[in-house]
């Protein structure tokens, strides 16, 4: 019995050895037959630009968050997040946009492997913008270590955002460089291509970068402005028309429909700010049935505060309030305004007026007039309208409004109109410039946050997922930050008085 | 049509000794091979040996009092294999296409480098001991039992630009205790009763994770709340948002509200102190009962039945004792005065700010259950096809006959527990275990 049990140990032994040579093919074996390992650039193009036209422009980002911290949107139904009780998988978003830098990479490594500088410099122009979004929402950013999860770089430090714009401004010109090398796009669903559109793009970027530095470093901006704009024009062309536009403009079929279009289909949660409303009437604004519907019940456009208080909200029933317009919510092939001409105009109005960057004032007033006029016609104002709405002293450059704005603020003030639902840049402009002045929701919980601030959101707080896997980063960045969205300021929120 | 493609081979061999009937040698030796590894690490091997002693063979002591006498020690290694075509990224099909036009996503996990077979080597000392004539047995045993090379998916930092990475990671280490009682307390011609105790207690703790992992994420909440596995710390520690407190405890407050704490941190555990049962069987003439009880004592779960209950206002504790005419008025120490609370806030915006924080979702899930009762009559036939009949009934889950002051929405706290770690700690309007009633009847032949 005994001898048996120690034969089959033996027997053990040689099955080993006879085992051991059957593992003929399992390494290709062990290759996933499903699912390619490589797929061309475009194909992942495609993927990047419909998906961040959904992440920053959907209902989550734009309306219950930015645009709402802009004054433009308002909740008129589960008022939460308008109260600052946001959503950690709205602010885990950092992640998905430090993953788009990953799809980047890739189509970088690409293009460069297929000497396609156009394809290149679109990558390095999204890089670009991306980076610049977040930055301006959470301040110092993984900007020169992030999105290298399979280099190892598994707790990447931050950048301060002072870093970053530094180099947003290299990677701008290295964008523009690239894109007038040749090349061929592919797949393109925002500019169709065009790497001459995505080369304006590149350089009206770097505009809004300069012009966002421009009050803690105005001798930085200066430089890059006055390259753009004055010595170098024909190296850095910019946006010059309404036909310039940068949008993604949806198919429009199921499931690729414009993010409140699609929200819309089973929800009513979303109308217009009175702050936004109320200004827009106090102008007599002509774009005003483009932005807004007038309230059903007495055909009146009427707005609620962002983060209005129950009283507010029982005053208002859902048939008094104005719901965005046509073009914003009701069109599945509405757009993702990445940036429009109009913008363009303002920064150059901005650069020119001031003494301390451009100082040539009558280019500045070409400029915002120009500005105006591509926003009224970029939402269907004909020219009457268009001169009428000029004519306001609120409006008119040198105009002695009852707002008592200068002309710089009223720059301001129309960039602010023209960034509807682009509710990032409107959120950073509003806390560049406080114009409009904003205040704090009247609803914000807990109610301690009323008496302890007095201006909507200066920043997001960072990723729960943070604190958790990149600990020692997070916590050597947050200091100053009060109340997850207060305290802290952004690098270039020269506002005092502001908490 | 999606294709999955792998093969294993395996060896195994086992060696048994017996020494006079007390001692009990038995050794076995494995060796597995799995295609889903990478190449170098294809072939792994795994022993166990196992070693018993009935010591009152020996000593010749099975007339006295202690009628049966064993230890045993015992060492296992097991490996095990993971999942095929975990070694490369591939891109994902998005799916439709737009407008005609394929798009891939690169997918959000990192793929792990040199993969290794999860190896479990576990360590046990037992006795198990029979008193008199074999009324009464103990049975006791200690284990310690680690796991490493865990093959585990983790989360990372998403500043990574990837959600998760496949690592082996680390060290996971479980010991414990478990001791079973039995005795025969009543044995007559027409009734005895006996009783079983059941007690066990086990402790896991992450010794270490994979360099650069700071945490395993077991479980999470969308509100949130995860469960987790840190090196250095027990395992399934909940993490989140909880209240500041003074150094004497006391919760702060601040114009009525508490304070959360700026980032997540500890707010429990989800191991429980300890496990136990007692079960009593009686037997009288033919009848038969059989009462058992349970309990799991000790343990914490994030409850969003009470959590969002609460914010949302639907639970009793939002609108009771007039709350939503007088406030709340929380009990704590105003920060600012340094005296106690005296400011009443609007019940909907007191449980509004919950949102976001984990303190006021965690309870104690501490249980003692009526888990199951049974009644059998036995009836004896001389025919001789059948030989007997037994006819009962019997109930699971009968009751839960105690929980946790803390655990005021009256959940079953049971339902926390899903199975494996994957739902481990959170509990989300779950339906409780279902209780069973029934009728029994067995036919022996």
């Amino acid at each position: 019995m005994k001898m048996k049990k120690i034969k089959l140990i033996g027997v053990f032994f040689v099955s080993l050895l006879i085992l051991g040579s059957c593992t003929k093919g399992w390494e290709e074996m062990n290759i996933d037959p499903n699912n390619p390992i490589d797929v061309p650039a475009e194909n992942i193009l495609i993927n990047l630009e419909r998906g961040m036209s959904n992440t920053l422009f959907d209902v989550w980002w734009t309306g219950n968050n930015t645009s709402s911290y802009a004054n433009q949107i308002a909740k008129i139904q589960y008022v939460d997040e308008n109260r600052y009780a946001e959503r950690d998988v709205i602010i885990a978003r950092w992640g998905t946009l430090m993953g788009y830098q990953v799809d980047l990479n890739k189509i970088i490594a690409k293009a460069q492997a297929s000497e396609n500088p156009a394809m290149e410099g679109l990558a390095l122009a999204i890089k670009a913008m991306l980076f610049q979004i977040m930055t301006d929402t959470w301040g110092a950013i993984p900007f020169t270590e992030g999105a290298q999860g399979e280099e190892g770089v598994l707790q990447p430090n931050y950048d301060s955002q002072e870093d970053v714009y530094t180099g947003l401004l290299a990677m701008l010109e290295d964008a523009n460089t690239k894109l007038a090398e040749g090349g061929t796009l592919k797949n393109d669903i925002i500019n169709n291509n065009s790497a001459a559109l995505w080369r304006k793009f590149a350089n009206s970027l770097h505009m809004r970068v300069a012009i966002r530095m421009s009050n803690v470093n105005p001798t930085g901006a200066r430089a890059e402005l006055q390259k753009i704009l004055v010595t170098s024009p024909s190296t850095y062309p910019i946006l010059t028309s309404n036909d310039d536009e940068i949008t993604l403009n949806w198919v429009g079929t199921s499931p690729y429909w414009e993010a409140f279009y699609s929200d819309q289909r089973s929800r009513d949660d979303h109308g217009m700010c009175n702050t936004f409303i109320d200004a827009l009437l106090a102008t007599s604004d002509p774009r005003i049935s483009e932005f807004a519907y007038p309230a059903t019940s007495d055909d009146v456009y009427r707005g609620v505060p962002a983060g209005q208080t129950n009283a507010q909200q029982s005053a208002t029933p859902l048939a008094s309030v104005s719901r965005i317009g046509f073009r914003y919510r009701k069109d599945p092939k509405g757009a993702a305004y990445y940036m429009r001409y109009a913008e363009v105009e303002f920064l150059k109005a901005e650069a020119y007026l001031r003494a301390d960057l451009l100082n040539d004032a009558t280019a500045a007033e070409t400029a915002y007039v120009a500005g105006v006029t591509a926003s009224c016609e970029e939402h269907g104002v004909a020219t009457g309208p268009i001169n009428s709405y000029m004519a306001d002293l609120n409006v008119r450059w040198d105009g002695a409004g009852s707002w008592g704005y200068t002309n710089l603020q009223k720059i301001y003030y129309q960039k602010w109109v023209s960034l509807f639902k682009q509710g990032h840049e409107a959120w950073s402009e509003t806390r560049r410039t406080d114009i409009p002045q904003l205040s704090i929701a009247p609803g914000a919980v807990p109610a301690t946050l009323l008496t302890a601030h007095n201006r909507p959101p200066f920043r997001w707080p960072y990723p729960t997922s943070e604190y958790t896997l990149n600990e020692a980063v997070v916590s050597a960045n947050d200091d100053g930050i009060v109340d997850r969205f207060w305290g802290e300021k952004m690098w270039w929120d020269t506002r005092t008085g502001v908490n | 049509m999606y294709l999955t493609e792998y093969e294993s081979n395996s060896v195994f061999g086992s060696l048994n000794i017996g020494f006079k009937n007390q001692l009990f040698l038995d050794l076995t030796a494995r060796n597995d091979w799995s295609s889903t590894l990478p190449a170098d690490n294809w072939s792994f091997f795994y022993p166990s040996a196992s070693l018993g002693w009935i010591f009152t063979e020996t000593f010749g002591l099975s007339a006295g009092p202690l009628s049966y006498g064993k230890l045993r020690a015992s060492y296992a290694i097991v490996g095990s294999d993971t999942n095929p075509y975990q070694l490369y990224t591939t891109f994902g099909s998005v799916t439709p296409a737009y407008n005609g036009i394929s798009m891939f996503d690169y997918p959000s996990r990192i793929a792990p480098e040199n993969l290794q077979p999860e190896k479990t080597a576990s360590m046990e000392f037992g006795a198990e001991l029979k008193f008199f004539n074999n009324r009464l047995g103990l049975d006791v045993s200690y284990y310690d039992m680690t796991t490493t090379n865990q093959i585990m998916t983790v989360n990372v930092s998403t500043s990574s630009g990837f959600l998760t990475k496949a690592i082996n990671a680390g060290e996971i280490q479980t010991k414990g205790v478990e001791i079973a009682l039995n005795g025969e307390i009543v044995k007559t011609q027409d009734f005895s009763w006996s009783a079983i105790v059941n007690w066990s207690r086990s402790r896991t703790v992450v010794n270490e994770l994979a360099e650069g992992v700071t945490s395993y994420v077991l479980n999470s909440s969308w509100s949130p709340t995860t469960i987790e596995a840190r090196p250095g710390e027990p395992f399934g520690q909940i993490y989140g948002i909880a209240y500041e407190r003074d150094e004497n405890g006391n919760l702060l407050t601040e114009e009525g509200y508490y304070i959360g704490t700026a980032a997540p941190v500890v707010c429990g555990n989800t191991q429980a102190d300890w496990i136990g049962s007692l079960n009593n069987l009686f037997r009288y003439k033919k009848f038969t009962a059989n009462i058992l009880v349970d309990t799991k004592w000790g343990g914490d779960i994030y409850t969003i039945t009470k959590w969002f209950g609460d914010y949302s206002g639907i639970t009793e504790r939002t609108v009771q004792n007039n709350l939503r005419e007088t406030g709340v008025i929380a009990e704590g120490i105003d920060v600012n005065t340094g005296q106690p609370n005296t400011i009443a806030v609007d019940p909907e915006y007191w449980f509004g700010d919950y949102w976001g924080k984990t303190e006021p979702g965690v309870i104690d899930a501490t249980y003692i259950k009526l888990r199951e009762i049974s009644i059998g009559y036995d009836i004896k036939l001389k025919g001789a096809f059948i030989q007997s009949l037994n006819v009962g009934i019997y109930g699971r889950n009968l009751a839960l006959l105690y929980r946790d002051p803390s655990n005021d929405i009256r959940i079953d706290p049971e339902t926390g527990y899903g199975t494996g770690t994957a739902a481990i700690g959170i509990e989300q309007y779950q339906l409780p275990p279902v209780r069973t009633t029934g009728f029994k009847l067995r036919v022996d032949f």
